[in-house]
């Protein structure tokens, strides 16, 4: 499939139609993927490091040193699936050409982080509870987003056109979208084990800033580490495209 | 050694082996596409941009 271009008469329209090829999102990606990385490895051991030496608190002890990556991965969980939202909307609306890569690529670290953010949750749970899992509001509602997550990779898997594969998960991720708003407000609207919102409130962060700072670098930290692999796994799905053009290439020639 | 260290072991250990496959794989796919194709591109010219 060609790649097109579109013209817009803004400087902002122009920007976007630049990074809507992909051989500049290539060359540019190749550029900003070291420094992130190296960013992202600076943020992750002042992190963990910061985690590492933060008090422990004073009900949980140091079981609290699990919340420093239990819930960057849960945030991300949700936020990995905003992302693949809005590119659904790319694939659908402004039929962008990168829209789908970025959906695809999204997926599977949407899955390991939400998968993390229910291991971590378990084995803090144990302690903390006294049991492994309970089928409460707030974690049903992740599983179920661990089970989209799966089910968006297997319903692409599953078709074998690739336009009709990029509709199909679309239209999937944003039906799914409605499971986000219910993961973040469970803790409101039923009575859950788990404990409501404590850092993004209307009346501001309840936890000790000795807490929230290692939590708030954490968090940054693991948010680079999304940007950087989804962006290295687009660089991945585009050139796997290529490939696949390649060869279709040389299979029509050789007939 | 208190089991609540224990936890806190088993939930880094487990993140940071996993985020560290999810790493490896993405680096290790980057270079296999990028080698196929410079291959293919070598052979057959630049194809369509896709």
């Amino acid at each position: 499939m060609p790649m097109t271009e579109t013209t817009t008469d803004t400087p902002t329209g122009g920007r976007l139609s630049a990074l809507a090829n992909p051989t500049r999102f290539l060359a540019l990606a190749g550029r900003v993927i070291p420094v992130l990385a190296v960013v992202t490895a600076l943020l992750l051991v002042a992190g963990l490091w910061m985690s590492f030496t933060a008090p422990a608190d004073y009900q949980q002890g140091i079981t609290v040193r699990i919340m420093y990556i239990h819930v960057p991965f849960a945030w991300l969980s949700m936020m990995c699936w905003g992302v693949m939202s809005i590119s659904a909307l790319g694939t659908l609306v402004w039929r962008h050409p990168l829209a789908d890569v970025a959906l695809k690529a999204a997926a599977p670290i949407g899955v390991v982080f939400t998968g993390l953010a229910l291991a971590t949750g378990s084995i803090w749970g144990k302690p903390m509870w006294g049991t492994w899992w309970v089928w409460d509001a707030r974690l049903t509602s992740v599983l179920v987003l661990f089970l989209m997550y799966l089910g968006v990779m297997a319903l692409r898997a599953a078709v074998d056109e690739p336009s009709r594969a990029a509709r199909l998960v679309a239209i999937l991720t944003l039906v799914g979208f409605v499971n986000v708003p219910i993961i973040k407000f469970s803790v409101d609207w039923w009575n859950t084990l788990h404990q409501p919102a404590s850092v993004f409130r209307v009346d501001g962060p309840t936890i000790h800033p000795s807490i929230l700072v290692p939590l708030l670098i954490c968090a940054g930290a693991m948010t680079l580490l999304f940007v950087t692999l989804h962006l290295v796994l687009m660089r991945v799905e585009l050139m796997r495209r290529r490939v696949r053009g390649l060869r279709l290439r040389a299979a029509e020639a050789v007939q | 050694v208190s089991s609540h260290l224990l936890y806190v072991a088993a939930a880094y250990g487990a993140a940071g082996a996993i985020i560290a496959c999810l790493i490896a794989w993405s680096v290790l796919s980057l270079r296999r596409e990028r080698r196929l194709l410079g291959e293919l591109e070598q052979r057959l010219g630049r194809g369509p941009r896709v």
